[in-house]
């Protein structure tokens, strides 16, 4: 199986870590997500919503078909849908994260509209396209055991899904207002293994002495900070940026690995976005 | 065949012209049109400076046609209603400058509370809510621009006897509104401006009130009597104050306004109005662009602010603020790779550069610099370095061994931040081997008198700074920078490939052709060309390079995983790529992964001078100085895959596609003007060949004045190094002398033809001089000070400008009487052309090179000496 030609060694090991995440621990609502349940977490979590029970099941009927065509989309345009991420995928609400953070304002409703979109959240920060997401996640392929860091919190939603898939997520925020407001949302989800941070993500995690296994950088530096490199554990590291202006479905992915001996390579990914309308793909 | 516009009466034609308003049209009465003029080219360029802040530049195109809408439309109501609109002369010329400070306070707080997010318009799924956004924009501006259409045409048809006069006023107005603004940009917050762009208006208000137009003020004395009617339409060999008044329109029975009430009027809506901007002024700088987020960090503070045409420069100073430059990822290729806190330098909420926090800098972090290879390649005795980086290049290349540093620094408040620091960050502290020079990056002749140099370093930053730095990447710039070399020099140009690798490629050709340009016969031998995953430098030397230089690009590259694109002898099976690159076109995709670099295969291609092997899409054309152009690679032929490829546009080539949109609109009012006259159900009429001759004539009028404008602000950017200044120099001199030759065109009203075919003899011969001499004389002079070159620039405009404004206040002037309703008419078909014509000219240029504008200026204006619509006597 490929991705834009590339060897993507998913099925054995994926398959692996898809049975062990299965061990990780659910968000505690993710059994029964209720109304109920989604007006108390977001009561417990400082965040209005003007939804309904009503609203809150005419979306929720939607959630199915939407992870329904995601599947569908990824495996089209992949080849497969990795069961892990999708599974970690289905485990969240992703209407939880459907927040504007300065207008103090849900859009929920509009969790399962497809086509996958990015959003607006507020002090120049997005939600990008759930596929977006789901593709990132499948290229840094996480495992149960491994530790992941994310410099730029955003909605929460990535540093969510990996904290399903990873031992252990750290994410950092660089704005103050959101990075407050967005670390008060793991809590109610029951999202015990994320650790939130408001400050620079220069310096990425420190306290980490291990470093860590993936890195995911919203990045707009000429350079991948050299402490975040530092902190990329050696011979099976992964740093993801995605390059490219925000609310943007075709962003571009760098992935960064740093070989046992330090020495740090990189593979511009053009992601199935590119793939191209006219013409030819060469090589392959 | 009767083409209708004008007041009619049964059979007879008739005309609306009250007999002694020639002699009335004094400067005094004049005054409120010159000052509405005044603050409505401020408020449009105040608008410009809205759109670059709350969202990007090239959205500034847009206020161009928001503009014209409300232009248009006054002019079509004008022509139409004439009749009720004479009428009401006097009340509404009262009237209407209040009305303007409301439409203009107003306009603008509804336009900066719109969330108009450009970042969406590019996204498919979310476009639809710009569009509505978009609408907003032109419903919110449109009440000010059409009132001040309607104010201008006003005055035209009541002082229609003197139309060179008014003109002149109009467009001395206007010129001089676009001095007031720029300066006002020195010391109010570009959110700000509106506040002194009211004042204008209330003065014009006041003026209105105490000064009331002739018109009405004939019209309280003595009802309609002293308003006659001209039966003998327009002789052309009678001047205005010969002109056989008979008759009376019963149009003009108005009843006798009190102006006292406009004055009150006027004070109170500035008051209303000031409170509106300056208290509840809700405009914000877009939370997408790179300062929100430093911004918004806990305890970053704003250290300095600057305000200027040229831009909003603000200095943060909070932990994210560091150097920021392409360095190594392998750890242990310096002791500490760690690049320095400093200053963040903010312009438009853009990042400008960094700026040392002390006056001296460890750069010990620089050999593990992409930038830093020249340096190890040539002993750098003689360094120039295009673009400080707020003084890090320097202290790089000091610390990089450089005897002796050149700084060209364009960017003034840069400049001023080397010399004497700006807030907390210190300036540059003077040293003997560094010389900071004010001189734009083409200034070659200008620069090379320093030289030779052994290296010539162009910063990543200088060339996304400004379009007048970039023009540095043009064939003949680069050409001159290599004969200032050295024989051992090295050039050395950045690319970004961060997000396109098109860039790199079409700065592969311009480098070549550079090199040949120079005398280069074998440019491959001269190259060297390597990379990190988000940036190439290409390095040009003098001299064919040494082995040993090539084995130094070799470990360079390797110790550093950044991976040689070229150089000679290049074998690119046995390179070792640390970064794979697929390359993207917008029709074709590059997926393989290990194998040969594709970026090695598009410069030997280029090197060779064959077509590219994965950017053909793409217009590869290198820039030049009369192209200059270093983006620009969207081929419009293909305009459909570009907008079905919308999101992946860069927001480089955005203004391309803004232009296209405008054109487009510009294009579909401009027709709906000129042909208005065609559906006119009733009124006066004009032959079909007079009409058919005033609709090239003054379309001509107004695509030629702003097709030469154009071609002259482009030479002054480049000359001036500031496109703001350039703007605002060039606009103010033509207009303000195109006023004067308005003015001298009324001695000409007897014999317009003559008087067209003198000033069109003027502009075709001095089009024809700046043709031969102008880069001459730009060039000899490009080293002397600021002040003697915008003299210059004004001596190389005004007598052209004149000439310019005699034919629009000819041709205007053969709409008086009872072709009246076509005065209104032809001046809104001039603006909608002057409009077309920007749009236009941009396009042009990027396909052709700005040499067409003047020589399609010409034509035009032989066009235009070939359809004067001289009226002929009514028999």
């Amino acid at each position: 199986m490929t991705i834009s030609g590339r060897a993507f060694p998913l099925s054995r090991r994926a398959a692996l870590a898809g049975a062990a995440c299965l061990a990780l621990p659910p968000p505690v609502h993710a059994a029964d997500w209720t109304f109920d349940a989604y007006a108390r977490a977001m009561q417990a979590s400082g965040r209005a919503t003007d939804l309904t029970a009503q609203t809150f099941a005419a979306m929720r009927q939607r959630r199915g078909h939407a992870l329904q065509q995601l599947e569908t989309w990824l495996r089209g345009e992949l080849g497969t849908a990795d069961p892990t991420v999708m599974r970690a995928i289905a485990a969240l609400p992703r209407e939880y994260f459907h927040y504007d953070y300065a207008a103090g304002r849900s859009f929920a409703r509009d969790a399962y509209d497809w086509y996958p979109r990015a959003w607006p959240i507020g002090h120049g920060s997005t939600l990008s396209a759930l596929n977006v997401q789901a593709y990132m996640t499948q290229l840094v392929q996480p495992r149960p055991h491994e530790t992941a860091l994310e410099i730029g919190t955003g909605s929460g939603y990535q540093a969510a899904l990996l904290s399903r898939l990873a031992r252990k997520t750290c994410t950092i925020e660089i704005i103050a207002p959101l990075g407050a407001a967005v670390g008060r949302i793991f809590g109610p989800l029951g999202l015990d293994n994320v650790e939130t941070q408001v400050g620079d993500g220069y310096d990425g995690w420190p306290q980490e002495r291990d470093g860590f296994d993936i890195i995911v950088v919203t990045c707009a530096a000429q350079a991948v900070p050299p402490p975040l490199l530092r902190q990329l554990r050696p011979g099976s590291g992964r740093l993801v940026i995605p390059v490219g202006p925000p609310l943007r479905t075709e962003q571009f992915l760098y992935l960064f690995t740093r070989d046992a001996d330090g020495r740090v390579r990189s593979r511009r990914d053009i992601g199935v976005w590119f793939v191209p309308m006219t013409g030819r793909i060469a090589g392959g | 065949m009767g083409y209708s516009g004008g007041a009619s009466s049964g059979q007879e034609w008739v005309s609306l012209v009250p007999i002694d308003l020639a002699a009335r049209a004094t400067p005094v009465r004049l005054l409120p049109l010159f000052l509405v003029s005044m603050a409505a080219i401020g408020y449009e360029i105040a608008l410009t400076r809205f759109f670059a802040i709350a969202s990007w530049s090239e959205y500034g195109y847009w206020v161009i046609s928001m503009t014209m809408v409300g232009l248009a439309a006054s002019g079509i109501a004008a022509s139409l209603l004439q009749r009720p609109i004479l009428r009401h002369a006097g009340r509404l010329l009262a009237v209407i400058p209040p009305l303007l400070i409301l439409a203009a306070a107003l306009g603008w707080t509804w336009t900066t509370l719109v969330p108009f997010n450009p970042l969406e318009l590019q996204n498919r799924q979310l476009w639809a809510d710009q569009l509505g956004n978009i609408a907003q924009y032109y419903a919110a501006l449109f009440p000010f621009f059409f009132l001040v259409g309607f104010y201008i045409s006003l005055y035209f048809m009541v002082h229609s006897a003197a139309i060179g006069r008014v003109y002149a006023f109009d467009l001395a107005g206007a010129g001089l509104g676009a001095v007031f603004v720029l300066g006002l940009m020195f010391v109010v917050h570009p959110f700000f401006l509106i506040a002194g762009l009211l004042l204008p208006l209330a003065v014009a208000g006041v003026l209105a009130s105490f000064f009331p137009s002739p018109l009405a003020g004939k019209v309280a004395e003595n009802d309609i009597s002293t308003l006659r009617v001209d039966m003998s339409g327009m002789g052309s060999a009678r001047g205005a104050d010969n002109e056989d008044h008979v008759g009376s329109p019963p149009a003009l029975r108005a009843t006798s306004p009190r102006f006292a009430w406009g004055g009150i009027g006027t004070i109170a809506a500035l008051v209303a109005a000031e409170v509106l901007v300056c208290l509840f002024n809700p405009a914000r700088i877009n939370e997408y662009k790179e300062i929100y987020g430093p911004l918004n960090v806990p305890d970053s503070r704003v250290v300095a602010t600057r305000v200027s045409p040229k831009g909003l420069y603000e200095l943060l100073d909070n932990f994210t603020e560091r150097l920021d430059l392409d360095m190594s990822n392998n750890s242990g290729v310096v002791p500490d790779p760690t690049l320095p806190r400093a200053y963040g330098l903010y312009a438009d909420g853009n990042r400008l550069a960094s700026l040392p926090r002390s006056t001296t800098v460890d750069t010990g972090y620089f050999g593990a610099a992409l930038d830093a290879l020249p340096y190890r390649l040539r002993r750098p005795d003689k360094v120039l370095l295009l673009g400080a980086s707020g003084g890090f290049r320097i202290h790089e290349a000091l610390g990089a061994g450089a005897g002796h540093v050149t700084v060209i620094e364009p960017d003034r408040t840069l400049r001023h931040a080397l010399l004497d620091g700006l807030g907390p960050a210190p300036a540059f502290p003077p040293q003997p081997q560094v010389s900071i020079r004010d001189l734009g990056a083409t200034a070659v002749d200008a620069i090379a008198a320093g030289g030779p140099f052994d290296v010539i370093d162009i910063g990543r930053d200088f060339v996304t700074q400004s379009d007048t730095n970039r023009a540095a990447l043009s064939v003949e710039v680069l050409a001159g920078y290599i004969r200032m070399l050295s024989p051992q020099g090295v050039l050395s140009i950045p690319v970004s490939i961060r997000e396109f690798t098109v860039y790199a490629v079409k700065m592969f050709g311009t480098v070549r052709h550079a090199l040949a340009a120079s005398g280069v016969a074998d440019p491959a031998q001269h190259l060297v060309i390597y990379r990190s995953a988000w940036n190439v430098r290409i390095l040009v030397a003098r001299s064919p390079w040494p082995a040993a230089a090539l084995q130094e690009v070799r470990d360079f590259c390797d110790a550093r995983s950044f991976d040689p694109v070229h150089y000679p002898g290049i074998d690119p099976a046995g390179v070792r790529i640390f970064n794979e690159l697929p390359v993207v076109s917008f029709d074709t995709v590059e997926t393989r992964a290990g194998a040969q670099d594709a970026m090695m295969a598009e410069a030997a291609a280029s090197l060779a001078g064959a077509p590219s092997p994965y950017h053909a899409f793409f217009r590869l054309t290198p820039p030049t100085l009369d192209r200059p152009f270093v983006n620009a690679v969207l081929p419009l032929a293909q305009l459909g895959t570009i907008l079905a490829r919308i999101e992946l546009v860069p927001r480089e080539e955005l203004g391309t596609l803004i232009n296209i949109a405008v054109l487009a609109q510009a294009v579909v009012i401009a027709l709906l003007v000129m042909l208005l006259p065609l559906v006119r159900p009733s009124g006066g009429a004009l032959p079909a060949g007079q009409f058919l001759r005033a609709m090239a004539y003054f379309a001509g009028l107004g695509l030629g004045f702003l097709f030469l404008e154009i071609y002259l602000i482009e030479k002054a950017a480049l000359y001036l190094h500031d496109r703001v200044l350039a703007f605002g120099l060039v606009l103010a001199t033509m207009l303000v002398f195109s006023g004067i030759g308005s003015w001298l065109a009324e001695r000409f009203r007897s014999r317009p033809s003559y008087g067209v075919g003198l000033a069109v003899a003027v502009v075709i011969g001095w089009n024809l001089l700046l043709l031969v001499g102008l880069d001459a004389v730009l060039a000899l002079t490009a080293a002397w000070p600021g002040w003697l070159q915008i003299l210059i620039v004004i001596a190389l405009a005004a007598p052209l400008s004149v000439a310019l404004g005699m034919p629009m206040a000819l041709g205007l002037s053969q709409f008086a009487g009872k072709r009246l309703a076509f005065l209104p008419w032809a001046w809104a078909v001039n603006g909608a052309c002057s409009i077309v014509s920007t749009p236009l000219a941009n396009l042009l240029a990027a396909a052709i090179g700005f040499m067409v504008l003047p020589l399609a200026g010409i034509m035009l204006y032989v066009m235009v000496v070939l359809t004067i619509p001289v009226a002929r006597p009514t028999r």
